[in-house]
């Protein structure tokens, strides 16, 4: 009986804190400072949102719908999706162990955030504000 | 042959019952587990592994959880946020299917606490998804080394 109950306790204690782990990991931002190649951006727009998706993924469809849809709101902004099959260059290179996984790319290929995992339309948003001050601050400091 | 999208909520509710199930198992299997025989623990895995099976072939969609959540539960609820393909929660499932059938099999040829070792692995995978929404066998999938996956 106590036998019993100490497995199940300790199986609802692990499982409950890898839940936890997971939950915090989704939609965690990483800054980073290397690029990828133009050819896979949306010409013509100053921030793309570069998807990648695999087949098994349960919450590429959510944020397929999350992303397009920040596309629209935010002007000069585009949304791509990769299967990661497609691009195994940029896996490799960023160690994309998730899916889904988005890069907020600028129009010459510098990644300026990486998001891990679903994430909800408000810090989308907020990503999108934070790259957006960021490149005109940049186009500020110098004038040609 | 691409099947419709589903509301989420309803594999989650499903593997809710399972990881009951599952833990029935434990429960079951403990006191006996170092000298297994045919008793109810097993035949508790056998239905949860047949389970497992039909949601692998026909999806969630046309399993009897699946149908339970329609009827039962999706009335109360409001329109999800969002929807899902089929092919993650049905992937889900093999792998349910694959760790209980290792505990099926491993049981009848006397394998002492396999079963409860099996269930257990199965319980943390389905109490995962229910919970948290997590597809474990999905995310463990992405994370393959490319050459691995299919």
């Amino acid at each position: 009986m106590s036998e019993q109950l100490v497995v199940i306790v300790s199986l609802l204690g692990v499982a409950s804190v890898a839940g936890v782990w997971w939950k915090r990991q989704q939609g965690r931002v990483t800054h980073t400072e290397a690029d990828i190649s133009p050819r896979l951006l949306a010409a013509g727009h100053w921030l793309t949102l570069v998807q990648v998706s695999s087949p098994l993924c349960s919450y590429c469809g959510a944020m397929r719908g999350i992303l397009s849809q920040a596309a629209t709101r935010h002007e000069g902004v585009a949304h791509v999706e990769y299967d990661i099959s497609e691009i195994p260059d940029v896996v490799d290179k960023f160690h994309v162990r998730q899916t889904p996984t988005t890069f907020l790319v600028e129009a010459d290929g510098r990644v300026a955030h990486l998001i891990g995992g679903a994430t909800n339309p408000r810090a989308i948003d907020d990503l999108i504000e934070v790259t957006r001050i960021d490149v005109e601050q940049r186009a500020d400091e110098y004038e040609i | 042959m691409k099947s419709k999208p589903i509301d989420p909520r309803g594999p989650r509710f499903g593997a809710s019952i399972t990881s009951v199930a599952l833990l029935v198992v434990i429960w079951l299997a403990l006191p006996g587990a170092s000298s297994p025989h045919i008793d109810a623990a097993w035949w508790t895995l056998v239905a949860i592994t047949a389970l497992f099976a039909w949601g692998a072939i026909l999806g969630p969609a046309r399993h009897p959880y699946g149908w339970l959540f329609k009827v039962a539960v999706r009335p109360f609820l409001s329109a999800p946020e969002f929807l899902e393909e089929q092919a993650p929660p049905r992937f889900a499932q093999a792998v349910g299917l694959f760790v209980s059938t290792i505990g099926v099999v491993l049981h009848l040829v006397a394998i002492p606490y396999a079963l409860v070792a099996a269930a257990a692995a199965a319980f943390i995978a389905a109490f995962l998804n229910a919970a948290f929404g997590l597809c474990l066998g999905c995310e463990i999938y992405a994370a393959l080394p490319k050459r691995q996956r299919a």
